[in-house]
């Protein structure tokens, strides 16, 4: 760049600018798209994301809508930049019927205002007119998907009549923009409903996300008609999840039936719109428009009123459908279902019960996919919430358990296991699957989901600190090994991070560690958020003696499944096998950190109470706490902390007595104790806690003779031993314990390799003492 | 009605920013190559204050300041700092300040025991280059020192913003408009500027007026570069206009 570097600027001169951009400081908020470009008006609505203004570009001068955004709690970043992108893409669209999305930035999305009503609030219209607007919105829709771009929602609230002149202009509203509104804030966490899901397509509200494309907006352009046509949206329900159930198992009441004199033509075009399957509409929005154009010219429409054997077969697929919950259950031979009709029909009981068992299943398995999927946006939502998720999974695992007491059901064993799964009780979850598999061996995804409880039983028996592996280590590698192979037997059409996720576990349990690891990370480049394939990851890269990066992807596992056991387990597992005791950044962790940690660790006795590690990992943050309260010289706060963090470690030690580092690290409180009470020919107690740390680190080298830091710390204890000796004339004694002590610190620096974060340490110890 | 849908003149959003970067390795970015280089990015932009800052906490000179900063970006971009930067939330400026302290405080044990001439790990950070012209940190607090340098890189990043825009736009005469009203030394008023410029005050009072709205917008893209969210973005500009005690108090965090 040519440009002259600008100087130095003077105090005088950062005065004067400051003041020059004194304005920026009352008005932060708006200034996103361009501070004072934008001239506020009335208030326009208000949402979710945001609230939308009138608004007047001085630039351009054209008013335009503004929607200055918030930042919701609840949303995160991700869904945020890709609501963004959606934005952006929208942006590119010009169209006369398309509400053009000028700009958008992180702050604010400014957009064509159009003067109108919305269809509805735009009250009863004529049929025609109707036509005219719905046709007029499906080609714009139409050259939108030429461009890439899908609505994803559309509703006669996104359909904007401007009434200028004699005719109405119609407008569509919100492009790529509502989708992730909704996604937001229709589905929160608390379940109540904000959005309108009455006119998602079938494939929407199954979440069927890999079927959403042009037809999707066909649907919405349909559901819109019917509602303009009925006076009512196609689907109502009590609640989100009755009202999702209608939308994927029921038809909508015939128009005809709602209002006799509409024209049947027109209905049957509604009809086609509004078919279950995708592929049973409209090829394209522009197909509609055709229809719609013929109908109003009068002439013979192409869309034909389904005939009886294809409504016969819809019918017979849904109840299957409704039984086999959870499994696509598309495309159901009609000569092999025929018989079963019949035969239901003849035993109307039976036919009446299993029709109750299969709508109570499907209700459960609402129950269960919600559970799973809220459980999960729960827990990355941040900290606060990890409790929220336990809770919810622990509710849906209560209705699987009270259903499982009246019938044995083998989906009911099924889901169980899979919301076991979801809260990391794998060897519970294993139980239920299997038990699942006797009882229904034919449900679709259960090798898959057996696969990876048993890949994930084998990833997390690693040991962490030298015991032996469990017996059961390698049958479960082997079992997992079949049974992902035979659910990946198969190509999906679209991989998706789950069955990349699959594969990767497939090629670990095959032993192909390099293979596993390339998978995984894809599946993370796919999902960043994906917590299992994170953990994996760690576990995967602490193998392969990639300490750094196994570290890292403990640390994201962790912070994404708060709350999670085999989060903490996985954590501790990759730490300790990197040398380093449970914490990272001894030295770096900012106090906030320790308290978060203590939070978390808390939560997770309440999860797990009596698990020896949780404790182990509480004394580690006592006892951090009370380093740094000795370095500020708070000597009270210390002695505090050390007396908790040593009670933490007698816990963990109760639980499980050969728990080497928590013997460290009371060896080590015992010596900061001994210390701060006086050490050396001082109190009584002081001695006692020498003794006790010597004790505790004896016995923790002799559990495990390449523990590096108890080397260290014992290295350490000797020399304060050796000084003792020295004040007490004792010169024969403090040159025995010195010699110790320097033997001890060689085997720290032996023990602790090349990449020991404290290698430099050890180092400086050696070279004091030799 | 206009379909343009190009907003001219706005400036583009950086794609460093310190948002972006808390909220860790993103999708296409696995091993965080794209954080590390918008983090670089972000380290050349703000490497002054951070040596202005080394240098009152007892560096001899400019040039061991610039050592230990450089020392300090290299070793956030290798010890994996940065995979775990979620834990810190808030600005960029506070937790460069966290973290500074403890690494200067880390450095100085390990001078102690490190023998001397050991090898050292540089990176081409361009902000390490040139003269640092380090303001005297003689009887300053250190932290009040890098708070100042920041606001005047902050405003000298605007600046340049604002005259690479108006370079760009042809109107290189209205920067240097706004360049002499505000910042030359003998404080030129209008008539003087417009006298200079073969202006009247009339179009001066209008250059001004259009210069001024452009620097704002300038001067909170890059503020918003460093900033985690909204809050923060209010209490960094509340910082930059009230001095010293607002900057403390945003600092405070949760």
């Amino acid at each position: 760049m040519s440009r002259e570097p600008t100087p130095r600027l003077t105090p005088r001169a950062i005065e004067r600018l400051l003041a020059a951009a004194a304005p920026l400081r009352e008005r932060p908020d708006v200034g996103a798209l361009d501070l004072e470009r934008y001239e506020l008006g009335e208030v326009l609505g208000r949402g979710g994301m945001g609230i939308v203004y009138a608004a007047f570009d001085r630039e351009l001068g054209r008013r335009v809508a503004l929607k200055v955004l918030s930042r919701p709690a609840g949303m995160r970043d991700s869904a945020r930049q890709r609501f963004l992108r959606e934005a952006k893409a929208a942006a590119r669209l010009s169209h006369p019927h398309i509400a053009t999305v000028y700009d958008a930035t992180p702050e604010a999305i400014a957009m064509q205002r159009v003067d109108g009503e919305t269809l509805s609030e735009a009250g009863t219209l004529d049929p025609r007119r109707l036509a005219e607007l719905v046709r007029d919105a499906a080609l714009a829709i139409h050259f939108a998907h030429g461009e890439g771009v899908v609505h994803r929602d559309l509703k006669p609230g996104n359909l904007m009549v401007e009434r200028s002149s004699d005719r109405a202009h119609v407008y569509v509203m919100d492009f790529g923009l509502a989708k992730e509104l909704a996604v937001d804030s229709s589905l929160s966490i608390s379940g109540s409903v904000v959005g309108t899901p009455g006119y998602m397509a079938p494939e929407q509200a199954a979440g069927r996300g890999q079927e959403v494309g042009p037809q999707t907006d066909v649907y919405g352009l349909g559901a819109t008609l019917y509602a303009c046509l009925a006076g009512r949206p196609p689907f109502e329900g009590e609640d989100v999840y009755a009202l999702l159930r209608s939308v994927v198992e029921e038809e909508p009441r015939p128009l005809a039936a709602l209002v006799p004199r509409v024209d049947p033509d027109l209905a049957t075009i509604v009809e086609k719109c509004m078919a279950k399957e995708p592929a049973q509409r409209y090829p394209s929005a522009l197909a509609l428009a055709s229809d719609l154009d013929r109908w109003l010219r009068g002439e013979p429409i192409q869309a034909r009123p389904p005939s009886l054997v294809y409504r016969l077969r819809r019918f017979v697929s849904r109840r299957q459908g409704a039984i086999a919950v959870g499994v696509a259950a598309a495309g159901v031979a009609l000569l092999a279902a025929l018989p079963f009709v019949i035969h239901a029909r003849g035993r109307r009981a039976a036919a009446e019960r299993e029709r109750e068992l299969a709508d109570s299943l499907f209700e459960l398995s609402r129950r269960v996919q919600t559970a799973l999927s809220e459980a999960r946006e729960t827990r990355q939502s941040g900290v606060g919430h990890e409790l929220g998720a336990f809770h919810i999974l622990e509710g849906a695992i209560a209705d699987c358990r009270a259903a499982l007491a009246q019938t044995e059901v083998g989906y009911v064993r099924f889901f169980l296991g899979r919301l076991l799964a979801a809260q990391g009780r794998f060897d519970e979850a294993l139980v239920a699957l299997d038990r699942a598999g006797e009882l229904r061996p034919d449900i679709q995804g259960l090798p898959r989901e057996r696969g990876l409880v048993l890949a994930a039983l084998f990833r997390d028996a690693v040991p962490v600190f030298g015991e032996t592996p469990p017996a059961e280590l390698e049958t479960w590698r082997a079992r997992a090994l079949a049974d992902l192979e035979r659910s990946l037997a198969g190509e999906p059409s679209v991989p998706t991070a789950d069955w990349i996720f699959a594969e990767g576990q497939r090629a670990w349990m095959a032993g192909d560690l390099e293979a596993a690891i390339e998978k995984h990370r894809e599946v993370v480049e796919m999902d960043v958020a994906h917590q299992e394939a994170h953990l994996s990851l760690a576990r995967l890269y602490s193998l392969a003696d990639r300490v750094e990066l196994a570290m890292r992807h403990s640390v994201i596992a962790s912070d994404l499944m708060r709350g999670h056991r085999p989060a903490y387990v996985a954590g501790g597992n990759v730490r300790s096998s990197s040398g380093e005791p449970l914490l990272p950044d001894r030295e770096l962790l900012p106090l906030e950190g320790l308290r978060e940690l203590l939070v978390d660790f808390n939560l997770l006795l309440q999860i797990e109470p009596g698990d020896a590690n949780t404790f182990g990992l509480r004394g580690q943050v006592r006892l951090r706490q009370a380093v740094r309260a000795s370095r500020k010289g708070n000597r009270d706060g210390a002695l505090e902390n050390l007396e908790m963090a040593v009670r933490e470690y007698d816990a963990c030690l109760t639980v499980d007595p050969s728990h080497a580092a928590a013997l460290v690290n009371r060896g080590v409180c015992n010596a900061h104790l001994a210390r701060l009470l006086g050490a050396g020919p001082g109190p009584e107690c002081a001695r006692r806690a020498l003794e006790g740390a010597r004790a505790d680190l004896d016995r923790a080298l002799e559990l495990d003779p390449a523990l590096a830091v108890a080397h260290f710390d014992r290295a350490l204890l000797r020399l304060r031993r050796s000084q003792i000796a020295q004040l007490a004339f004792d010169a024969e004694g403090a040159r025995t314990e010195r010699e110790k002590a320097r033997a001890d610190a060689r085997a720290a620096l032996l023990a602790a390799g090349e990449e020991h974060p404290w290698g430099w340490r050890f180092e400086e110890l050696v070279e004091e003492l030799e | 009605m206009s379909q343009d849908a190009d907003l001219r003149g706005t400036p583009a959003f950086p794609s460093t920013r310190w948002s972006e970067l808390v909220a860790g390795p993103g999708q296409g970015d696995p091993d965080g190559a794209a954080a590390r280089a918008a983090f670089e990015a972000l380290a050349v932009r703000y490497w002054r204050p951070v040596a202005a800052y080394v240098r009152a906490r007892g560096a001899r000179d400019d040039d061991e300041a610039r050592d230990a900063t450089q020392d300090f970006f290299v070793w956030m971009l290798e010890s994996g700092f940065l995979a775990r930067l979620d834990r810190s939330r808030g600005t960029f400026r506070g937790f460069i300040k966290r973290t500074l302290k403890n690494f200067l405080h880390d450095l100085e044990r390990k001078r102690r025991t490190v023998r001397r001439g050991g090898t050292r790990n540089l990176l081409p950070l361009s902000g390490a280059e040139g003269d640092l012209d380090l303001p005297d940190p003689a009887g300053r607090d250190p932290e009040a020192l890098l708070d100042d340098v920041w606001r005047q890189e902050l405003l000298a990043r605007a600046l340049d913003g604002l005259e690479a825009e108006l370079a760009a736009r042809g109107k290189q005469r209205t920067f240097r408009v706004f360049r002499d009203y505000f910042l030359s030394e003998e404080e030129l008023d209008y008539a003087a500027v417009a006298a200079r410029h073969d202006m009247t005050g009339v179009d001066v009072s209008n250059a001004l007026a259009a210069a001024k709205k452009r620097f704002r917008a300038h001067l909170r893209a890059c503020v918003l570069e460093t900033v985690g969210g909204d809050e923060d973005l209010r209490a960094e500009l509340a910082w930059l206009f009230g001095g010293e005690n607002a900057g403390r108090a945003s600092e405070a965090g949760p």
